[in-house]
């Protein structure tokens, strides 16, 4: 399924820190709306309304913050759209708390609560989602506030309340929708611009990657098949020990390719970080893919698991004891298994892995993460064909 | 690909962002004015508010330029001649009815809040942080100058205030939210490059494999198989052949086939065409039909690889099949070629095929698979055997690369 055009759905990594400020957002929207509401008792006909109006409001930011935990990413369009629906009942609810003896446009808190709802949602939901649905709200705004005009304690005209008591949540709506826009573009024009340059430098690479393979494969020709090719032309003959020869050295060319057509990429970039930087341990153990299916995952998703396990092989003191790789094919699915070591404490362990998750958790379905004391666990699986 | 696993320039991408949100807002609050002001005109048709109108537009104007072509110079006359053209529409708003601006139907603070949302030309936290507060400081000294000069009471406006307060707690809190981000991109590039260097190197190693599989394996099975004493004259040529071409530097580096424009000639100097030609050499029967020329539609690389399957899928026929005929039948649509081997010989079980054979795993199946190609095999013990092998054509390639950039 594509992605839709939301910061948090094409840069899941980048994403990963915002929870915070989505809690204090909606946190903050609603101390405000609270605040607004104790000030000006007062000015209130109805208490109960302005309850459950803060209450609605409460619910609206609860279900924002719960939704978009990094853990239950993505944030769907229709967790959005319960969220503002009870925003924009928070609104009506207000309006009615005071209906009528609503002297000030500024005592209510409605629009703005509900702006900063949207703005909480911006690294979340597309740009026109917000856009729309900030605007139609707004429009709900302007029909509630010219319902209410009569109890307004100036002269002045009609339209200019309607402008005035619409702007705030316009203008927090168009905010989120311009910075979620923002983003989503400026991250869409830089991974082009990176996946050219890395073209360019694979590109680049490519001569010396096709003359390291060649040498590899001369080293084998040049010990066991040249020198038997050319013993073979040189002769008028061939005798049956040629012919047994030939059978020993294409048996033993045979094995030594059976033996790589099996081995994963996963296995691969294990024995080279082995070669390139050795540390205690076997690294015979660290991957059971006895079905292969290894792979069968996408350039995306194993670009997602390479990184996590750099990220777990420059832990100080990682060996390669600390790291278990299990695939497990059942149907049309495979369904895997990595667990580390990692020698820090629980809190730590989440923040530092927290993107390298989150990407495999964009990529990946059916993510479960443990993050027990000093071990690492995800679980996770994908289609095989 | 449709996620991106690092985004480099993070910072910059939050903080552009966020100066066209809080541009998005002080448009807003302008155009808010704007319409009240001519509300209040509408109502009020004896007062004059052109001036202010015109003042409006004009910070309207310069908000604009400020946010497309971020400078220091027109960032500071954004916030001047917007702290003047606020003083300017306040002061004339008392003195044409001081019951407007009093009002709550029209908010003094929208002039102050636009000022504070000048978003300035610098990226950094900072910088913003700075930009803000002088936009706030320029919208509460005119609205209080206003106020002292129409001789109305000074007070500061708790509006303007509180969105500037709002504005530099997000700033605050979504630059610090993303440092931990920010210190994994390093290694997220890193892993994207890794990844599509190992599928470079993962394509050579498929081509290294299934050339060696075509010329040693090949003529060292040959050499074991054979029951003549004498070595065959053609395999006696075709090992220095590929002795030649197996010593020498770049036989793993792409070579483009030479294109020709005449379609007849197109097939015949295709590797297609060299494959059944030298299968043919080698004893083999081998029919050709279907449109031939659809091959001049695949890109070089796919038109090698596609040759070099066929040559194997045709030398599995000569060997193992029974029969010394076979039929090519080649297919094009606008978006792939298929090439469908076919002979009437033992025909086989694929699974029950040894692990270690590996032409048709090697030499076709993994071949075809590198360039995006795709193969099929219908074969049954004693009723012939079919591969069918597909290639998306260079045009459809351009088309799925376009898309995915």
């Amino acid at each position: 399924m594509e992605p839709e055009r939301t910061r948090q759905q094409l840069d899941p990594a980048g994403t990963t820190g915002v929870w915070p400020v989505t809690i204090t957002i909606c946190g903050g929207a609603f101390g405000y709306a609270f605040l607004v509401t104790v000030l000006n008792l007062d000015g209130t006909s109805n208490r109960a309304y302005a309850v459950v109006a803060l209450l609605a409001l409460g619910m609206a930011g609860f279900i924002v913050i719960w939704t978009s935990k990094p853990s239950r990413a993505p944030l769907t369009g229709r967790s959005h759209l319960v969220a503002h629906s009870l925003g924009f009942a928070a609104i009506a609810l207000e309006a009615v708390s005071h209906w009528g003896v609503d002297a000030h446009l500024q005592d209510d808190w409605g629009p703005i609560a509900l702006g900063f709802v949207l703005v909480a949602l911006s690294p979340y939901r597309p740009a026109t989602e917000l856009a729309s649905s900030g605007i139609l709200s707004s429009i709900g705004v302007g029909f509630l506030t010219l319902l209410q005009i009569r109890s307004f304690s100036t002269e002045a005209p009609a339209s200019a309340f309607i402008v005035v008591a619409v702007t705030p949540m316009l203008a927090l709506c168009l905010s989120a929708a311009t910075f979620s826009y923002g983003t989503v573009v400026a991250v869409e024009r830089w991974r082009k611009r990176s996946m050219e340059a890395s073209a360019t430098l694979v590109r680049d690479f490519q001569g010396g990657i096709a003359r390291s393979v060649r040498k590899d494969r001369v080293t084998i020709l040049d010990r066991d098949v040249l020198p038997f090719f050319a013993e073979v032309l040189a002769k008028r003959e061939l005798s049956p020990e040629d012919r047994e020869r030939a059978r020993d050295i294409a048996d033993a060319i045979r094995r030594v390719m059976v033996e790589e057509v099996d081995r994963s990429w996963i296995e691969t970039i294990i024995e080279l970080t082995q070669r390139d930087d050795p540390r205690p341990g076997s690294i015979r153990d660290v991957v059971s893919d006895p079905d292969h299916v290894a792979s069968a995952m996408s350039m995306d998703q194993r670009t997602a698991i390479r990184a996590l396990l750099v990220a777990l092989l420059e832990q100080p003191g990682f060996d390669w004891a600390d790291l278990r790789i299990v695939f497990v094919a059942v149907d049309d699915r495979c369904h895997s298994l990595i667990s580390a070591t990692v020698r820090l404490p629980k809190r730590s362990m989440r923040t530092r892995f927290a993107p390298y998750v989150a990407i495999i958790r964009a990529l990946f379905s059916n993510l479960e993460v443990d993050f027990t004391q000093q071990m690492l666990a995800l679980r996770f699986s994908y289609e095989l064909y | 690909m449709s996620v991106s696993l690092s985004s480099g320039a993070e910072p910059l991408v939050v903080s552009r962002a966020f100066a066209q949100s809080a541009h998005a807002v002080g448009y807003t609050c302008l155009g808010s004015t704007l319409l009240t002001t001519l509300g209040f005109q509408a109502a009020r048709p004896h007062d004059n508010v052109a001036p202010v109108l015109l003042t409006l537009t004009a910070m309207i104007g310069l908000l604009f330029l400020s946010a497309r072509r971020p400078s220091i110079l027109l960032s500071v006359v954004y916030l001047v001649a917007g702290a003047a053209g606020t003083f300017w529409i306040v002061v004339s708003l008392y003195q044409t009815d001081p019951s407007v601006p009093q009002s709550s139907a029209f908010p003094l603070s929208f002039l102050a809040i636009a000022l504070v949302m000048v978003g300035g030309p610098a990226c950094g936290l900072i910088f913003r942080v700075v930009w803000s507060t002088a936009g706030c400081i320029a919208g509460e000294v005119a609205l209080a100058g206003a106020q002292y000069v129409s001789r109305h009471p000074v007070r500061p406006d708790l509006g303007a205030l509180a969105a500037y307060g709002t504005t530099v707690a997000i700033l605050v809190l979504v630059t610090l939210s993303h440092r931990n981000a920010w210190r994994s991109q390093p290694m997220l590039h890193r892993a994207a490059l890794d990844e599509q260097l190992a599928a470079m190197r993962y394509r050579i190693e498929v081509k290294a494999a299934a050339l060696m599989h075509d010329s040693v394996l090949s003529h060292l099975a040959a050499i074991a198989g054979s029951s003549e004493p004498k070595l065959d004259s053609t395999l006696r040529i075709q090992i220095h052949r590929d002795l030649e071409f197996l010593a020498g530097e770049e036989w793993l580096i792409d070579q483009a086939p030479e294109a020709s424009t005449k379609p007849d000639l197109a097939f015949r100097k295709s590797p297609l065409y060299a494959a059944i030609r030298e299968t043919r050499l080698n004893g083999l029967e081998v029919e050709c039909t279907g449109d031939l020329n659809a091959v001049c539609a695949l890109s070089p690389d796919c038109s090698v690889a596609l040759g070099l399957a066929v040559r194997q899928c045709l030398v599995n026929v000569l060997r193992h099949s029974g029969v010394n005929k076979a039929e090519v039948a080649v297919f094009g649509s606008g978006s792939e070629v298929s090439v469908m081997v076919i002979d009437a010989g033992c025909g086989f079980s694929e699974s029950d095929t040894s692990a270690d054979r590996l032409g048709l795993k090697q030499s076709v199946r993994a071949r075809m698979e590198t360039v995006g190609g795709s193969v099929q095999v219908w074969s049954t013990p004693g009723r012939g055997t079919s591969i069918m092998i597909r290639v998306p054509t260079h045009e459809s390639l351009a088309a799925t690369r376009s898309e995915i950039d």
